[in-house]
């Protein structure tokens, strides 16, 4: 005989409140589903809730480890799995640093002072892409770690994406106050870390 | 024991879980959330198709990072992989957004988005805004056979609603480990005598900086970093928003008003660091702007009563 539904209103005590009684620990209790369903489908939904609470249980785990099981900041996901830590950190007023490039020289005009990628609108039609800098970032760090070969790979796929032709360029990690730089301008601290020219 | 019940008890006293069979038996809740469903839907056909246009310029980059979904991309090539990748992501939410309720569709929008999302955060933009759409397609593929009927069973309904809510406690937890990163960062930088979250500063620091990061001058960004001290008091306030918002999804008479702060949060952003995470904010207004398990009013009493932590003095102050 096929289960007939009866609104919950009319029914005191069910069988599946009984289920969920027995079953239930002080959690179960807390977030019970109050319900008159027939013991099969107070199960089903009842596993489904499980199973929704250990995906909700394992994201939460998973993406705040991602955080700290992957080391480099922007490497920090896996995805779909990610930490959230976003702008968790304050940038600090005295070491801010920033791997960037800086252009020397284009089409035989000399910049002096150099000019910095992200400022070169009239030059690099994409200065200010996300995928630029973070090729920068990749190519600075690959120079840091003194991995060559993939500085080299990472440095071709700038120059092929973004650099005209016939521009002088460094890479650099800039030292400053945010503050200060982003009303003066002024750099505390540029160190060089390869210098290059897109022929 | 006893305190943990009376934990538990707190958080969960309001939960849409506990009246999850009134909600099925209200059709309009039900409807209602039927309706979203198919709009999150359109919406990703929206984006597949809107988002970007067809350039294939920058597979230079292809080689810089590929994130696991997208590891196969190297051996077929750049532009064939873009290209497949692209099209598979339009055809699944044409698919998706014609039939919702067939599940295979389902898994294959999550399986594309998923495809588009580890190429949109590696090769095309940088950020995680995807992320948000990608857990919602992923529990969405849970709804139950049959729930298009209109004379669904209630176990059909229950189990549909369980599913959506499941969605709304999702996204609202990724904000709750966004405020548990700030608070992690803060402690970190506190113990190294560092300018910190909660140094008055600390707004101009993450404006000035994100705009020489970007190169981006926003709208509101300069105003923000000579007059921080007026924005404080709401830069404190997000790491509240963020910090609870878990906590609000179990209970619906602050699903509005809340959803409309974490839009207004992200409209903010985007007026001064030029970060506009668009999706969620379509992801707020459906989730939570429209909450089928909102009530239709909630008074200012009611409102302030119901807010995580403060809600104990609230109560004491206007019983």
């Amino acid at each position: 005989m096929p289960y007939i539904h009866k609104p919950e209103t009319t029914i005191k005590h069910t069988k599946n409140i009984a289920y969920f009684e027995r079953m239930q620990s002080s959690v179960a209790h807390a977030i019970l589903l109050r319900m008159s369903l027939s013991p099969k489908d107070a199960k089903e939904l009842s596993q489904l809730q499980t199973l929704l609470g250990i995906f909700l249980g394992l994201y939460f785990l998973a993406g705040l480890s991602t955080f700290f099981l992957f080391s480099s900041a922007h490497d920090k996901s896996f995805p779909p799995f990610f930490h959230w830590f976003l702008f968790a950190l304050v940038p600090n007023e005295h070491f801010s640093t920033q791997y960037t490039v800086q252009l020397t020289a284009y089409r035989g005009k000399t910049f002096t002072p150099p000019e910095l990628f992200g400022e070169a609108n009239d030059i690099i039609p994409e200065a200010t892409a996300n995928r630029a800098r973070d090729g920068i970032r990749h190519l600075g760090k690959a120079l840091v770690a003194g991995d060559t070969a993939r500085a080299d790979v990472v440095r071709a796929e700038l120059e092929a994406a973004y650099f005209p032709k016939d521009l002088s360029w460094q890479v650099v990690k800039i030292t400053y106050d945010p503050i200060e730089r982003f009303k003066t301008g002024t750099l505390e601290k540029v160190d060089v870390l390869g210098t290059y020219h897109t022929k | 024991m006893k305190y943990i019940s009376i934990l538990l008890e707190y958080i969960f006293k309001d939960s849409p879980l506990r009246h999850l069979e009134r909600y099925a038996n209200d059709s309009s809740v039900f409807v209602s959330a039927r309706t979203l469903v198919q709009m999150y839907y359109f919406f990703l056909l929206f984006i597949s198709v809107a988002l970007f246009t067809w350039d294939t310029s920058f597979g230079a980059q292809t080689q810089i990072e590929t994130p696991w979904p997208i590891g196969w991309i190297p051996f077929v090539g750049f532009v064939a992989a873009y290209t497949f990748v692209r099209i598979f992501f339009i055809a699944a939410s044409v698919l998706a957004a014609w039939k919702p309720h067939w599940r295979p569709a389902r898994i294959l929008s999550f399986v594309a988005l998923f495809e588009f999302c580890a190429l949109y955060i590696s090769i095309l933009q940088l950020d995680v805004d995807g992320y948000g759409l990608l857990l919602t397609s992923l529990l969405f593929i849970f709804l139950p056979l049959g729930y298009e009927k209109m004379d669904a069973p209630v176990v059909v309904r229950m189990k549909f609603l369980l599913v959506f809510f499941a969605v709304q406690v999702e996204n609202l937890l990724t904000y709750t480990m966004g405020g548990i990163g700030k608070l992690y960062g803060a402690a970190v930088q506190i113990a190294a005598g560092q300018s910190n979250f909660f140094s008055l500063h600390a707004p101009a620091l993450q404006i000035a900086d994100r705009q020489l990061l970007t190169g981006v001058h926003t709208a509101l960004g300069s105003w923000a970093v000579e007059h921080y001290l007026l924005i404080y008091p709401w830069y404190l306030f997000t790491l509240y928003l963020l910090l609870f918002s878990f906590f609000v999804a179990f209970r619906p008479k602050l699903h509005r008003t809340w959803g409309l702060l974490l839009i207004l949060f992200h409209v903010g952003n985007y007026l001064v660091i030029n970060i506009g995470f668009v999706s969620h904010i379509f992801l707020w207004s459906l989730l939570l702007l429209a909450s089928p398990f909102a009530p239709t009013k909630v008074s200012v009493k009611e409102f302030l009563c119901n807010l995580p932590v403060v809600d104990v003095v609230f109560k004491k102050i206007l019983r």
